[in-house]
């Protein structure tokens, strides 16, 4: 089946692909912008879809003080270890398919309590960011942070758990919500969608897989970062019906029954959707997508080879609708200050956000887009900015007002500013030379400092 | 559930398809989605007013009821917060807690009005034994649901919904502020932590998070004319938003800034006139009963204890050392709510979202796995004190098949007591079925 793809803009501009690495990636500098630009909007999609197999970290190792990052065993190292991926990685696409995946695919260490079970996953989805979906279910399926996450090592023959069983259908693979058919354009069905029956009978064709508590304690390394093992005596041999189809399942079968459920591939495309766009899929997206998706093999690469090519992914450049999650904020804030992980305060911070990388709140993930907003998070958006911008801010020296603001946003490498917001910018750089005249050598200091603290973590600041 | 919850709602087709006179998709999509986010928009063009409101309410004496919410996440074990002393029930707690159990001579019996001689308090529970003996404390001693899953994300969903679903689109007292709030204040319902309480979230109208009266300026380091910056902040969030995140964003800022500005009108925080602890829930406990006495519109609120109850391991010392905190900071609440002359309206609701396992684990000198049959308190001027409900005893016989407490007393039988007898109003607005949930006499 030939791949589909939308027509590119004709004559992108730099808001395009300052658009594409924002959504793709985590935004960057001037320069990492320009990077794209000379390779064209088409020819940007195709590096950011085929990633860099060497040197994928550009600049200097993260560090913590004095002291390397110890992901293991210090509190937020995890979180860390992973935000200086997204600052350094060449492979922006890559690292934000990971976050959209660890939310897809919800697993928490809070429930997990083992940081070497969670970095394994995260490698898993690293791995399979771009790569096949069906595949990238199965390794999760006995992935020993979800065995632990949604109950898959209690479960066996003679107490077979649903919870995992009802998340596959529920959450990641089918979705419930009746709203999807029409958002699909029927493409999703309810009428097809699965039943409590099939949830308890995949259940049983589930058990099977066991975890190994003495070696997650004190096996080798090899068995302390897996200790899973399946055991044909736990498992359920016996027939089992699930979407109409029976078979003596087991938990193999589970994931290619769901990976070829009709409603499977809207859903995923849909979901995947809207982790980039704000306004839903039109129809000509919804089937591309679709086709491209199950055309490949159940590849997500030609599926987010339609997102990133699409009128609508371009949209709106001069009021972007999607809400900055607080790690796409943190990690670009770091990049475009050009600053790297040298202290542990990114990762309180991160917390206090919202938005703890391995803790999302529960198995449906983080409340995505608007939700993200509240007095209080807004309030955490803000502490963030400004520690970002400590150390960067320096008298630049007597200017017009103008002359400030254009210094603050290059400083802060361009961020989409309304023009509504630049004239309120211009009043307050006006005005605050008038009420401290004659300005000194911290009166700049300050302008600059509000200046970008405003562009970065005001309102227009939490948009991209 | 939509994988997105809170980004956007499914549009019907035919709307899509343009089959709507007179209304564009893009239109349609805006203007769909803005009403999904009145939460936001409806503040958007009335921060004035909130204020206006609440000085309206400061220059009357105010009486409307309050509901206090404290959750203690984890799972408290109510059996050695309230220890059964007497009979074959401490026969049972005796032989089944070899390594956690409390000497009865060194815990604290229950007078007052409406003394028992079933059980007494963990001996450091002093504030516990001070609010009962003083009558202002109503126990629920195991309060759950049917069937109890033992899963902390589950059951605090369900406590914080009001009904049996895992990803609820509201909280209980969300919908509370939806049918009896308004349009204009967030303070009406707040969150006194982090993040959002999920059984404050609402769908239509406005509610707060605040962490700190201190946290809530918007300061920036090395900016001396702060209100030169935050003054240009709030106006950049003062414009008509081109879509729902922009509203968002301007609404969250919006109200961020003008709750930063009215607790500015409100100067410091005084000390408090009661003997709070020194940690975190003690200042958040204290802040919300000065913000309550200032009269800023507040109707229901959470807190949720600054430690955690999962005591699968050394429960003895480190539940202790909760409650010699826990119990002081609640009897703190109460005397700062008498001194204000605020206490007659508020009631505080402390539960947990299960109990635990009634036999213990050897696990770091003693622990207990999760369990059923949690303990709730209602504390306050206004409680009808004594134990409330019926507790099922510990024996072999009164336990379920998984050695659990049976579970007598539904936790939403608490919340139509409170929603019906304390705030005056229907406990079916809020609580699904709520004729099945007959309220306890919590009230008096």
């Amino acid at each position: 089946m030939a791949m589909q793809y939308p027509t590119l803009p004709a004559s992108p501009t730099r808001a395009h692909h300052a658009r594409l690495l924002w959504r793709a990636g985590f935004s960057g500098t001037k320069a990492q912008i320009d990077h794209y630009i000379a390779r064209g909007l088409a020819g940007a999609i195709t590096e950011l879809l085929n990633p860099f197999a060497t040197s994928v970290l550009v600049g200097p190792d993260p560090h913590v003080g004095p002291r390397k990052l110890d992901p293991l065993n210090e509190w937020g190292d995890d979180a860390l270890w992973w935000l200086d991926r997204m600052v350094r990685s060449r492979n922006q696409l890559v690292e934000r398919m990971t976050l959209n995946l660890h939310d897809l695919f919800a697993t928490s260490n809070a429930g997990v309590g083992n940081t070497r079970h969670m970095l394994r996953q995260n490698r898993l989805l690293r791995t399979y960011a771009l790569g096949n979906f069906a595949t990238l279910l199965q390794e999760i399926t006995h992935d020993p942070a979800m065995l632990l996450w949604l109950n898959g090592a209690d479960s066996s023959k003679w107490e077979p758990n649903e919870n995992y069983a009802r998340e596959v259908m529920e959450l990641f693979c089918l979705g419930a919500d009746p709203g999807l058919e029409d958002a699909t354009y029927g493409m999703w069905q309810a009428a097809k969608s699965y039943t409590q029956d099939d949830i308890h009978e995949a259940a049983r064709a589930l058990t099977g897989w066991r975890y190994n508590w003495q070696k997650a304690d004190q096996g080798t390394v090899a068995e302390r970062e897996n200790p899973t093992f399946y055991s044909s005596s736990w498992h359920d041999t016996g027939q089992k019906t699930i979407f109409g189809k029976t078979g003596a399942w087991t938990w193999l079968d589970v994931c290619k029954l769901v990976v070829a459920h009709p409603n499977h591939a809207p859903y995923l495309c849909y979901t995947l959707w809207n982790s980039f766009v704000p306004t839903p899929p039109p129809q000509d997206a919804m089937a591309m997508m679709v086709n491209n998706y199950v055309g490949s093999g159940h590849s997500l690469k030609p599926v987010l080879g339609v997102i990133l090519r699409h009128p609508d992914f371009y949209a709106d450049l001069t009021a972007p609708g999607l809400v900055k999650p607080p790690i796409v904020f943190v990690a670009a804030g770091l990049r475009m200050l050009r600053k790297y992980i040298t202290s542990n305060e990114c990762a309180w911070i991160l917390e206090g956000m919202g938005q703890m990388p391995f803790y999302p709140p529960n198995v449906s993930g983080w409340r995505q887009g608007p939700a993200f907003l509240n007095t209080n998070t807004v309030r955490a958006y803000w502490t963030a900015a400004d520690y970002l911008l400590v150390n960067t801010v320096t008298d630049p020296g007597v200017q017009t007002p103008q002359a400030a603001l254009a210094t603050a946003r290059a400083a802060v490498s361009y961020p989409w500013v309304s023009p509504e917001t630049t004239a309120k910018l211009e009043t307050y750089a006006e005005q605050f030379a008038t009420s401290h005249a004659p300005l000194d050598s911290h009166d700049r200091s300050e302008r600059q400092k509000a200046l970008r603290g405003l562009m970065m973590a005001g309102p227009d600041g939490l948009l991209h | 559930m939509l994988a997105r919850q809170g980004q956007h709602v499914p549009i019907p087709r035919a709307v899509l398809e343009g089959e709507t006179a007179g209304t564009s998709r893009r239109d349609f999509l805006r203007n769909g989605a803005v009403a999904f986010l009145g939460v936001y928009g409806a503040s958007t063009l009335s921060w004035g007013r909130i204020w206006e409101s609440a000085a309206a309410n400061a220059a009357t004496p105010v009486t409307d009821p309050i509901i206090v919410s404290i959750f203690l996440d984890g799972g408290n074990d109510g059996i050695n917060t309230l220890v059964p002393i007497t009979g074959a029930n401490h026969s049972a707690y005796v032989t089944k807690r070899p390594h956690i159990k409390l000497d009865p001579a060194d815990c604290l019996p229950l007078a007052g009005p409406a003394p028992s001689s079933d059980f007494a308090w963990h001996p450091s529970a002093a504030g516990f034994q001070q609010l009962y003996d003083a009558g202002k404390m109503a126990v629920i001693p195991a309060v759950d649901y049917q069937p109890p899953d033992l899963s902390h994300f589950h059951s605090r969903a369900f406590w914080q919904a009001g009904k049996l679903d895992p990803n609820p689109s509201s909280g209980w007292l969300g919908r509370w502020i939806d049918q009896n709030g308004g349009a204009a204040n967030p303070l009406q319902a707040i969150s006194v932590d982090w993040t959002l309480d999920g059984s404050l979230k609402s769908e239509s109208n406005p509610v707060a998070v605040l962490s700190s009266t201190d946290d809530a300026q918007f300061w920036m380091r090395n900016v001396w004319d702060s209100d030169a910056m935050v003054s240009t902040l709030e106006s950049l969030t003062q414009r008509a938003s081109a879509n729902v995140a922009m509203e968002a964003a301007d609404a969250a800022l919006g109200g961020a800034v003008s709750i930063a500005n009215r607790l500015n009108t409100l100067g410091g925080v005084p000390a408090p006139p009661a003997a709070y602890g020194d940690h975190d829930f003690d200042r958040r406990m204290s802040m919300l009963a000065w913000l309550i006495s200032k009269n800023v519109g507040i109707r229901v609120a959470c807190i949720s204890f600054d430690d955690g109850f999962d005591f699968h391991d050394n429960q003895r010392e480190r539940q202790a050392a909760i409650m010699q905190r826990l119990p002081n900071a609640l009897a703190a609440f109460q005397a700062d709510l008498e001194t204000r002359g605020i206490a007659d309206r508020v009631i505080t609701l402390v539960w947990s979202e299960f109990g635990r396992r009634i036999e213990d684990n050897d696990s770091g000198g003693g622990g207990t796995d999760h369990g059923a049959g949690g303990l709730a308190l209602a504390i306050g001027n206004g409680v009808n004190p004594g134990i409330a409900s019926e507790f099922p005893g510990i024996t072999d016989a009164d336990l379920d098949e998984y050695g659990n407490l049976k579970v007598p007393t539904d936790y939403r039988q608490i919340y139509t007591s409170l929603l019906g007898d304390w705030m005056g109003t229907d406990p079916a607005d809020v609580i699904p079925n709520a004729g099945s949930f007959p309220a306890l006499p919590l009230v008096a």
